[in-house]
């Protein structure tokens, strides 16, 4: 019994041995002299994408297009890791990720050396109704007064140490019959969890930012939902629901609307013009110390970067949602940026 | 007749010498066997010893490792507010668990009231009632609805049972939040308890001796009768087997009930319509965006490391009182269990020896 149970042992270990080892191998190839353009081998470099969820789809769009902008026989990989906007930095800069994604801005803790960030775009928050409700505006003051727990009001903790902003203190509105006499019921608002870029901005935005990661400042009726999608799952199936959502996710769902707040209507102009008070940013972030990445890793992060500001990139980042500033020059094409940037002759393009 | 005898004790001792030869040859492969068996043996359970430590060490590791939040605040989590606290996020080290054991036991106990009656009627139905045919049907269909994956009963919760029930609030004048409520999360979890408990009642009832079936009815038992006092009484031991595999599938399920139940951010809610939130639930909730590293993700562990304390404890006072079900219907006494073991054993041969170790080492 002691021989098959070494042996057993020798081959578990050996399994987990071989489990550890996982390297990423990164090859250039030896550069032919023939035409001008050297041939770099950019197969075996993956660039990877980590951060925030709400970026997920429109990042993954963007690199796929981007991968089928080089040679098909010659493509780099790509990798997402989205978990969420508190991972961008930390996966940047420990060198697990190349591209750090996220649904809010920066804190300067992660700023610095050695890395740089820009936004990609901006998104609307849609504050979101049963299609059955017959209101169709909301103020700030009253949003706060419907998510705000009454018992945090009532003891007069309405104070900028508690909610993050001056919150002057007011009913908390708990029917729908406040909004008129139409329509009467018992107000469910829903949320998202503590965890979410969404809720952040939310939150940040009707001025009760602590509210972001602290339950016990919401009302004890309220109702956490996963996400965006189940978000807009659940107003469709409650009369009396209200809720928040990524303004992109909207289009097709006939049973929810969204709603105007403070009378401005949640469009791409209004956004633009930052007449809409609920929006936040999509931002990224990347190296441009190399820090143990390879030339050709950063060429691929310059190329990634130069092809979301290319009028290709734009017009997937508008079309999944996102709303660009308004600006006096149109971006370029791809392949003329290819033809003047000094990350195409490491990459091998020119 | 000595030379016969002496050639019999040969031919013996010859046929002998082969039979240990492949006796020998036997015991070996036999002992290799065994021993890969018990290598695989080892492999499994060290496997669930390795998640309830690893799971113990990261739930331990909340209360008792400093974690730097946003902005530079620095602390741990107090185990005592944590158990006591009713709001699961009340900011910075501010968590609150204990609440969801209380909603997460009452879940329970009421899909129970629903379940139980409903899987021992349905194997006494497909054992002892119907025709073979529709039994067999029966019994084909129950187990196909044992292998359904949960995430199905979740949908079928939400496009089905949430509707029914906020019909039903509204028919009583109440509101609920779209017909997420605890009542649509006891019918899911009683729905996705029913075919595992079914079956095991059912082999219960299957085994129960045609004789004793025969003699109370010869007695002058109705059918029914029978059915009631002795097949059941008989089986009871097996049906308590299911009821506990039906109880640690409804302690421990997530995304089914997440979808149904509301995921209300605190309290302790009893009422029927009232949106709540389980141990599991709020385990799962937001878990795509918790950063490692972080109190938010390592306090999960701490929620995990309740769950598993409760699955054990509930599923220890169970087995008890099924192996003493068991005793009773054979007549066997009980072994006795280690804790018993503990109490009336080693604990006084402990303290005998830590009383007395010099008269021990005179020896």
């Amino acid at each position: 019994m002691r021989k098959s149970l070494l042996s057993c042992s020798i081959v578990l270990a050996s399994l987990g041995l071989l489990a550890g080892c996982s390297e990423p191998s990164s090859s250039v190839s030896s550069s032919t002299s023939s035409g001008s353009a050297e041939k770099v081998d950019l197969t075996g470099e993956t660039l990877r994408f980590v951060g925030s969820t709400s970026v997920e789809n429109m990042s993954k769009r963007l690199s796929t297009a981007w991968q089928n902008t080089f040679d098909s026989s010659n493509k780099p990989g790509v990798d997402h890791n989205h978990t969420g906007s508190g991972d961008a930095y930390t996966k940047v800069k420990d060198g697990t990720g190349d591209i750090g994604l996220a649904s809010r801005e920066f804190k300067d803790t992660e700023k610095g050396e050695g890395f740089a960030d820009d936004k990609i775009c901006r998104d609307g928050i849609a504050v979101i109704v049963n299609a059955e409700n017959p209101l169709a505006n909301i103020t700030i003051q009253q949003l706060r007064d419907i998510y705000v727990s009454a018992t945090a009001i009532a003891d007069g903790e309405t104070s900028v140490a508690n909610f993050g902003t001056d919150y002057s203190a007011e009913d908390p509105i708990v029917d729908w019959n406040a909004f008129g006499d139409s329509f009467t019921g018992k107000i469910n608002p829903y949320t998202r969890d503590t965890t979410s870029g969404t809720r952040d901005g939310f939150c940040t935005k009707i001025g009760i930012e602590n509210a972001k990661t602290k339950d016990d400042l919401l009302s004890a009726n309220v109702s956490q939902v996963a996400s965006n999608g189940d978000m807009i799952a659940k107003v469709e199936n409650d009369k009396y629901g209200i809720g928040y959502c990524s303004l992109e996710g909207l289009e097709s769902h006939p049973k929810v609307k969204a709603i105007k707040v403070e009378n401005v209507e949640a469009t791409a102009d209004t956004i633009r013009k930052d007449e809409y008070p609920l929006q936040r940013n999509f931002n990224y972030m990347y190296p441009t110390a190399a820090n143990g990445r390879s030339d050709i890793k950063m060429a691929l992060i310059d190329s990634f970067i130069a092809y979301m500001g290319s009028a290709e990139g734009q017009g997937i980042v508008t079309g999944e949602g996102g709303i660009l500033d308004a600006t006096t020059a149109l971006p370029e094409h791809y392949a003329d940026i290819v033809a003047k940037a000094d990350w195409a002759v490491t990459l091998g393009l020119r | 007749m000595e030379k016969a005898t002496d050639r019999k004790q040969e031919q013996s001792i010859f046929q002998n010498d082969a039979l240990c030869h492949r006796a020998e040859r036997k015991k070996k492969s036999d002992a290799v066997v065994k021993g890969i068996f018990m290598a695989i043996a080892i492999v499994c359970a060290s496997i669930i010893v390795f998640v309830v430590v690893f799971v113990f060490i990261k739930g331990i590791s909340s209360f008792v490792t400093t974690y730097t939040e946003e902005g530079g605040i620095t602390g741990k989590q107090n185990f005592w507010t944590f158990l006591s606290h009713t709001t699961w996020n009340g900011g910075a080290f501010n968590f609150g668990g204990g609440y969801l054991i209380v909603n997460t036991i009452f879940l329970t106990l009421l899909s129970l009231i629903l379940s139980i009656p409903l899987s021992i009627l349905t194997s006494l139905l497909i054992t002892r009632i119907a025709p073979k045919a529709v039994s067999a049907v029966l019994q084909a269909g129950v187990e196909l609805l044992a292998a359904v994956p949960s995430v199905i009963y979740g949908l079928f919760g939400v496009g089905f049972i949430n509707p029914l029930v906020n019909g039903m609030a509204e028919a009583m004048g109440m509101t609920t939040k779209g017909g997420n409520s605890v009542l649509s999360a006891i019918v899911v979890l009683a729905l996705m308890s029913v075919p595992t408990m079914t079956m095991m009642a059912t082999t219960a009832m299957k085994a129960v001796s045609k004789n004793l079936i025969n003699a109370s009815i010869a007695l002058g038992a109705s059918p029914t009768q029978t059915n009631f006092k002795i097949v059941l009484k008989d089986a009871q031991s097996g049906i308590f087997a299911g009821i506990i595999l039906g109880i640690g599938r409804a302690l421990g399920e997530a995304t089914a009930v997440q979808m149904v139940i509301g995921n209300a951010p605190s309290g302790i809610h009893f009422g029927l319509f009232e949106s709540s939130s389980t141990l599991t639930t709020q385990m799962l909730m937001g878990i795509g965006e918790a950063t490692p590293g972080t109190l938010g993700y390592d306090i999960r562990f701490s929620a995990g490391l309740f769950l598993i304390l409760l699955i054990l404890v509930v599923d220890l006072t169970l087995n008890h009182i099924k192996n003493w079900m068991y005793a009773t219907k054979t007549g066997q006494k009980m072994k006795p269990s280690l804790l018993k073991m503990f109490f009336t054993r080693y604990l006084p041969m402990l303290s005998r020896k830590l009383v007395s170790p010099k008269e021990e080492s005179h020896d």
